[in-house]
């Protein structure tokens, strides 16, 4: 097996981020290439721990994961294996939040916060007098625009 | 099997790759949006995404949570990635992949900007976006697809929004949209007049309709 999957197609995989086709693709690979299963493992393994740190409320870069892998990876497993844990723990259920709608800031005495609140949400709002406020995309924080 | 795979994966992207990335094309073709380049040198880390024009921007209300890459399998093919980069339990905002331009070419003519986009676990929404500003940055019309939005795990399909771009017109902006974690595959994006029969998806226009105050400004914040 001469070439190997690279990092991203991996964590693209592990994360659900994948068409069915594509994942087909890395499943069939990852059963002949012992390297890319155990990458997988790997990515799969960082990813709980990323689960992990995230719910107790600690800020995690996805680029810092190549210099955790050494000390979360135990061994690597069974390319078949991995998949179907992969599988198990983060299946394809699309998550249930609500679809955006316009919102409301009602009350004048909280305006300015909904509305702050909107923009960074990045959603059209009706402020108090019933006026569309359009967020703005195309300016950031620090006041650029591209 | 895996050699087919593979050039199905790529197929679009290598066709993308093909095409004289120099500048974003459009046409003035009435119904003829023409395909544009997308990427911007600073984003990527791979050589396609640096050989990308410029001229489009990562921004947002949080943009340092987002990035944008390139959707490899083996090689550098070309569907630009728009995702969240961190784990974290801030809140993400949202993050847009956005280019901007004079209104000059398009006023008094219909546009659109069409895509071929996909979702790979989008928790919060995604979509296409585009906005034009009159004098002062006045918000003359603005659809983002709120109220039709992209989440959780989609396969590739087109999406459009459609504005009318008035004689006062002095910007348009436009992009793709990602608020929350997540990541927006990009095959393909259009930019250019459409006929006049095709409806707007305008969302600001009603609701200053709506509005007790009738059709005053809405702005930005």
């Amino acid at each position: 097996m001469s070439r190997h999957l690279i990092a991203d197609i991996v964590e693209q995989y592990v994360i659900g981020a994948l068409d069915p086709e594509s994942v087909r693709f890395v499943e069939a690979h990852v059963a002949q290439c012992p390297a890319c299963a155990q990458l997988l493992q790997e990515e799969a393994q960082v990813e709980v721990a990323l689960h992990e740190v995230a719910a107790r409320g600690h800020v995690v870069s996805l680029s810092s994961r190549r210099r955790r892998v050494g000390a979360l990876v135990a061994s690597a497993a069974a390319a078949l294996a991995a998949g179907v844990v992969l599988t198990v723990v983060f299946g394809s259920t699309p998550p249930a939040s609500a679809q955006p709608t316009v919102r409301r800031c009602v009350d004048a005495a909280t305006e300015r916060d909904c509305l702050s609140q909107a923009q960074f949400d990045g959603v059209i709002t009706l402020d108090p007098r019933g006026q569309p406020v359009v967020p703005r995309y195309d300016v950031t924080p620090t006041g650029g625009q591209p | 099997m895996r050699r087919v795979l593979a050039a199905v994966l790529c197929l679009a992207s290598v066709a993308w790759a093909d095409d004289p990335l120099q500048r974003p094309k459009r046409s003035s073709d009435r119904g003829q949006p023409m395909p544009l380049a997308v990427g911007n040198s600073v984003f990527g880390r791979t050589p396609k995404l640096r050989s990308w024009v410029q001229g489009w921007s990562l921004t947002g209300t949080r943009p340092e949570a987002y990035e944008v890459r390139c959707d490899d399998v083996f090689t550098d093919c070309a569907i630009p990635i728009l995702r969240t980069r961190a784990f974290t339990s801030e809140p993400f905002g949202m993050g847009s992949l956005t280019h901007a331009e004079s209104a000059e070419t398009w006023r008094g003519r219909r546009i659109e900007l069409r895509a071929e986009l996909r979702t790979g676990s989008v928790d919060g929404w995604a979509g296409l976006w585009m906005r034009v500003d009159g004098k002062d940055a006045h918000v003359l019309a603005f659809d983002n697809m709120q109220n039709r939005a992209l989440r959780g795990t989609t396969s590739f399909q087109w999406y459009s929004v459609v504005l009318d771009v008035p004689a006062d017109a002095e910007r348009v902006t436009f992009g793709v949209l990602l608020h929350g974690p997540g990541a927006v595959f990009i095959r393909e994006l259009a930019f250019g007049e459409v006929e006049p029969e095709r409806p707007v998806t305008d969302l600001v226009g009603p609701l200053r309709a709506q509005s007790p105050a009738g059709g005053a400004s809405g702005g930005s914040l």
